[in-house]
């Protein structure tokens, strides 16, 4: 008998999905209205990829658990209006800062062999914000952002 | 700024006191299959990478007292490893006192890229390890620190080693 992933992972794992869904429509929204080829557009489409990855990874890993992944809302509230390469660095800072402490959170919950995933996405998002005028921190995740 | 501290300092105190429960024993965390708390069960890691963030501040000492032009790329680094140190129940009192740094600013700077970089990979490495969930993200935190360092100081090399810096 193969025992299913406790509950509160597939829980953390589930938020962290919801998090990447929001972050795909984000650099989504952040590519189509940045100056094409600028460096800010190719820094938003290289977030767009790489946060797809993550979301797919993280539908599998769902799946795979037995859980239904939860689905991406039709559309979502980006709180600054993006008029240029300055606002597209805060919502973008904004989305590394929210996966960032759901890793952390899936980290806390996972088994030790299951939190590589979530440490290595997790670092992903605490450098990815340093390229968004970020600051860095003593302790990424875990402080509020 | 202010805010930043504030919350800073609640961040910490959060995990100093996820800490001194490693140090002290049995407390309402988690129980391992074994029943003993996992707290005890990571002391030995814990004391590992007490140390290991010891030396890595230590190193960064170094280079800034060998290259004191530097402080203004290293001091907010330092500061962070100070508060690792910390919040792995160590002092940065005690930290080991390193005499030598690479004379030439560029190669310090490059020695501090690759302590960042191994130190980084290394506390993934240990959050895979360690038995309690907790003190697991504590060393993802310290992990994801340890790689914005890096990139940080890797940008500084580039700088100086183009001669865009001074």
């Amino acid at each position: 008998m193969t025992l299913l992933p406790a509950a509160s992972y597939v829980a953390t794992l589930q938020d962290a999905l919801a998090a990447e869904h929001a972050s795909v429509y984000a650099y989504g929204a952040l590519a189509g209205r940045l100056a094409t080829s600028s460096p800010a557009q190719e820094r938003a489409a290289d977030g767009y990829r790489e946060h797809l990855e993550r979301r797919d990874a993280l539908i599998a890993q769902v799946a795979g658990s037995g859980a239904v992944p939860t689905p991406a809302e039709p559309a979502y509230a980006i709180p600054v209006r993006i008029t240029g390469p300055s606002s597209a660095a805060r919502v973008a800072r904004q989305v590394e800062d929210r996966c960032a402490v759901h890793y952390a959170a899936v980290v806390a919950v996972a088994e030790a062999k299951q939190r590589a995933f979530a440490l290595d996405a997790w670092t992903d998002c605490a450098t990815r914000l340093l390229g968004w005028d970020g600051r860095a921190t003593a302790l990424p995740g875990l402080e509020q952002p | 700024m202010l805010r930043t501290t504030t919350m800073m300092a609640g961040a910490v105190a959060l995990t100093l006191t996820g800490c001194s429960s490693i140090e002290s024993g049995p407390g309402p965390s988690e129980e391992t299959p074994s029943g003993r708390p996992a707290e005890n069960l990571d002391e030995p890691l814990l004391r590992a990478v007490r140390a290991d963030q010891q030396r890595v501040l230590a190193i960064c000492l170094a280079v800034l007292r060998s290259h004191p032009r530097l402080a203004e790329d290293l001091e907010p680094v330092i500061s962070h490893h100070r508060l690792h140190v910390r919040t792995l129940g160590g002092t940065t009192a005690d930290t080991p006192r390193r005499r030598t740094a690479p004379r030439k600013p560029v190669a310090a700077v490059a020695l501090l890229v690759e302590t960042e970089s191994t130190a980084a990979a290394d506390r993934a490495k240990d959050a895979m390890e360690a038995v309690s969930g907790d003190f697991a993200r504590v060393l993802g935190a310290i992990s994801a620190s340890q790689a914005q360092h890096a990139v940080l100081l890797r940008a500084v090399v580039a700088a100086r080693g183009n001669g865009a810096a001074p």
